[in-house]
């Protein structure tokens, strides 16, 4: 290596440690990506898929690099949008179920509870970082992408469904913690 | 390095493996310092130590997402330059190894080896001071005796002056270096 001086190596260095960086945030696509092989596989359109999907590599390539807190957000945004992954899937196979004189998609409350679930599971796991709303929020944007793609089966109604789920979910958490502290 | 600065620069290694940015500085300062102390001592070449530590830091700062803060910051920074320096080592060893080889593969064969041509170069300067040291006359004869003109043609006188010289060349020989040969 020619010689630097002192500030030369340390621009080097910073610009090593941000490649560094780049590198290690690229697992966070080992998380994404089978996800999405999976959508393909069951089915999923391949434009939503793609629509849907660049988003969310791009979110989680860019979470994973600017903190480590991000990239744990992503990993818990990604587990926590599972069930809306899967229980709008499983659900749809049922059919639509009449009450009377009725009819309900079964997804729509699959979606809400699936948004509940994840909602809860986020909040209470933000609950534990030192930068709780950073880490939420960057969750939440994870979970409503990886929920969407599932969800979007019921249509905007289903991801509308999804996203009250999970304030209803995040609101006895996020109250809970509140009235502990008080 | 003292108790309190290794807990800082643990603290901030810490948290620059995180991401926090703001820690960068704190970590380049303290370590470029200490890869430097350890290199130097390590390869006794200022030079050399200073690319060790360049190379050392600049692995290190590229795998500091690596570092897991149950480890000893130093001991981990140290471990990156005692590779750097083993690295560098066995490189300039081996950079050695293949000028000898290439200059032993440079002699002629039926040549003297490089070692036997400065062998022959010192007693030949060993022998040209002490006949330096003779009477004018002596080393004359001396000169005329190894021109390669025959002994035989040079007549009796010579051959009696030559005997002489050559019993004084043998004295400052003696003299000198402790052995006629």
């Amino acid at each position: 290596m020619a010689r630097l001086t002192e500030s030369q190596l340390e621009h080097r260095g910073r610009l090593l440690y941000e490649l560094g960086r780049a590198r290690w945030a690229l697992r966070t696509l080992l998380l994404v990506a089978p996800l999405l092989i999976a959508a393909g596989l069951i089915g999923r359109p391949v434009g939503l898929v793609l629509a849907l999907g660049v988003p969310l590599c791009l979110l989680s390539l860019g979470l994973g690099f600017a903190h480590a807190r991000y990239a744990r957000a992503v990993l818990v945004g990604v587990l926590a949008g599972l069930p809306a992954f899967v229980l709008p899937l499983l659900l749809r196979s049922v059919g639509i179920m009449r009450l009377g004189a009725a009819e309900l998609d079964p997804c729509l409350p699959a979606s809400f509870v699936s948004g509940v679930i994840a909602g809860a599971l986020v909040s209470s796991r933000a609950a534990d970082e030192d930068h709780r709303l950073a880490f939420w929020l960057a969750a939440i944007g994870v979970t409503a992408l990886t929920g969407t793609l599932g969800c979007s089966v019921a249509g905007g109604a289903g991801v509308l469904g999804l996203m009250a789920g999970v304030l209803a979910g995040s609101a006895p958490v996020v109250l809970g913690r509140r009235l502990g502290r008080g | 390095m003292d108790a309190a600065q290794r807990d800082q620069v643990q603290e901030a290694m810490t948290a620059l493996a995180e991401g926090d940015r703001s820690a960068f500085r704190p970590v380049f300062t303290a370590l470029w310092g200490v890869l430097v102390r350890f290199c130097e001592r390590t390869l006794q070449d200022p030079d050399l130590a200073q690319d060790a530590a360049q190379t050392a830091l600049m692995k290190l700062l590229l795998h500091a997402t690596e570092f897991q803060p149950e480890g000893d910051a130093i001991a981990w920074a140290l471990g990156f330059a005692a590779f750097e320096c083993l690295s560098l080592r066995n490189r300039n060893r081996r950079r050695r190894e293949r000028r000898d080889e290439a200059l032993l593969a440079a002699v002629a064969e039926g040549a003297p080896s490089p070692e036997d041509a400065a062998i022959r170069e010192n007693l030949r300067a060993a022998a040209a001071e002490a006949v330096g040291t003779l009477r004018p006359m002596d080393a004359e004869t001396l000169e005329l005796a190894f021109s390669g003109e025959r002994r035989e043609a040079l007549g009796p006188t010579f051959r009696k002056r030559l005997q002489r010289a050559l019993a004084r060349l043998r004295a400052v020989w003696r003299h000198t270096h402790g052995s006629p040969d």
